[in-house]
């Protein structure tokens, strides 16, 4: 069972670590493309180690994602359905 | 065609038997071999065991760290070299058009360190979607030219060669073309390979064309030696820059030598095998002379392609004694693979900053491993030990599977 903190606490440490900086610097209500500047390959890479680790998928459909919580939720919500 | 005179003002090479020109230098005058029992992958069950691994390379030294994922090892080593022949030519980009900037990158593959490990995963998973999303740009050929162009902002002609063993050559001559032509000021050009994979090396062992020699790999690459059994695969990249004389000068920059001609040929008859007289080997030296309005008996000095397989050195061999007749035994000739191995993409660009220090410096670096001499092939290939000699004109040769060939004339800086 894939709890919601270890969700948070990946996600967390994946975009850290794409993007050159330290956990602390990552913020939940941060941004992704506008505060992070998540480039277009870096969000794939994103979701395809999130697919990957919890053994979930991410349909095109389903990514409307704003916020760094945003896909906390979302990957919390598809884990627990899975 | 206008008259501009292009020199070469900046040197970088990762190889290895060393990270950089000094280093490189240094390694070959030494006569120091490269080759060893392959680290990377498990190759005891291949025929040929051992290659020119670069194991000191350090990726983050050259590249922002998490940047370093982005780029396939070939791009990571054109990015390195690129780097240190811009700094070497002193070349300040904020001070230079851009636009008149160009890029030109020889490379026999591409990054299949990536393509095998994705199909690894496809054909382990069974699912398309554990394909990595940036296989395409880690994997495409022109991605290292790409990367150059970004990590310094050039925005002039970028342009990919791939012409197998002679890709990073062709790629020297066409920047140089591009220079002569008006069509760029400077050119950063070159060529990078980084093929010891298990795929390709199962390939090119069932093409049987490298060496066998697993109990003496230091030994293995020995062109021109009656011993040679095939070629030793190698790794690196070796970049340098180009430009107009009258930009140097303007710079106060000290070129290393000037590029007088190239020649580009096909041989046009077999994918793989060499024209067994030397006639078209010869008569791409030939068009690269005449386009440098260099007359046989000014040549000095050849590095050659000397791959250290049977044929290629026969046929280089003939090539050569075609062109220059008697003259032929009194050049000095060497072969930098006996040391590195056989850089592929790379190997023309490496041999052309050889020349381009052998012009500035006087030393001709050995052949390593020559050790009995074939009747066939007698020239002078400067065995075991440098020399000193005061060379004027140079050679590079590079022949590619595919009768891609090229050669490079170079003269010293005066």
């Amino acid at each position: 069972m894939v709890s919601a903190a270890m969700v948070e606490e990946r996600i967390i440490i994946g975009l850290a670590k794409a993007l050159n900086k330290q956990p602390s610097q990552i913020q939940k209500e941060s941004r992704l493309i506008e505060d992070l500047m998540l480039d277009s390959l870096d969000t794939l890479d994103l979701i395809f180690k999130l697919e990957e680790e919890f053994n979930i998928e991410m349909p095109e459909s389903e990514l409307h994602f704003v916020t760094v919580q945003d896909v906390i939720s979302y990957v919390q919500e598809k884990a627990k359905a899975e | 065609m206008t008259s501009r005179r292009v020199v070469i003002t900046g040197l970088g090479v990762v190889s290895s038997i060393g990270l950089g020109k000094e280093a490189f230098w240094s390694a070959l005058l030494e006569g120091k071999s490269g080759i060893r029992r392959i680290q990377g992958f498990d190759a005891s069950s291949y025929s040929c065991q051992f290659a020119g691994e670069i194991s000191d390379f350090r990726p983050e030294d050259y590249i922002p760290p998490a940047d370093v994922p982005k780029l396939s090892r070939n791009s990571q080593f054109a990015v390195a070299a690129a780097k240190m022949a811009i700094d070497d030519a002193h070349l300040d980009f904020s001070k230079e058009n851009r636009c008149r900037v160009g890029v030109a990158i020889g490379i026999g593959l591409g990054g299949w360190d990536i393509y095998e490990a994705q199909l690894r995963r496809l054909f382990e998973t069974n699912n398309p979607r554990r394909v990595h999303p940036w296989s395409v740009p880690l994997i495409m050929s022109n991605a290292a030219a790409a990367e150059i162009a970004i990590s310094f902002g050039l925005k002039g002609p970028n342009m990919t060669v791939s012409t197998a063993c002679s890709s990073g050559s062709h790629a020297i001559g066409y920047g140089c073309d591009l220079i002569r032509m008006g069509k760029a000021d400077s050119v950063v050009a070159g060529g990078t390979e980084a093929c010891i994979l298990p795929g390709v090396f199962a390939a090119f062992c069932s093409l049987r064309a490298l060496s066998t020699r697993n109990e003496a790999p230091d030994r293995a690459s020995r062109p021109f030696d009656k011993r040679r059994d095939g070629f030793v695969m190698g790794e690196g990249a070796g970049i340098i820059v180009l430009e107009t004389l009258e930009s140097a000068k303007e710079r106060g920059v000290i070129p290393y030598a000037e590029v007088v001609g190239y020649g580009a040929t096909s041989e046009a008859t077999h994918i793989v095998h060499p024209e067994g007289t030397g006639s078209e080997a010869a008569h791409v030296m030939d068009l690269a002379l005449q386009d440098a309005g260099v007359s046989p008996a000014e040549v000095d000095y050849i590095n050659t392609h000397g791959t250290s397989t049977v044929l290629n050195d026969l046929v280089e061999t003939r090539a050569i004694k075609r062109i220059f007749g008697e003259y032929a035994y009194r050049i000095s000739l060497d072969s930098t693979k006996s040391m590195i191995g056989h850089t592929i993409g790379a190997s023309g660009a490496i041999e052309g900053i050889v020349c381009a220090l052998t012009l500035q410096r006087g030393v001709i670096h050995p052949t390593i491993n020559y050790e009995e001499s074939d009747p066939e092939c007698d020239l002078d290939y400067t065995p075991y030990q440098a020399r000193q000699r005061d060379v004027k004109v140079a050679l590079s040769n590079s022949f590619g599977f595919g009768g891609n060939n090229s050669c490079l004339v170079m003269k010293a800086f005066s």
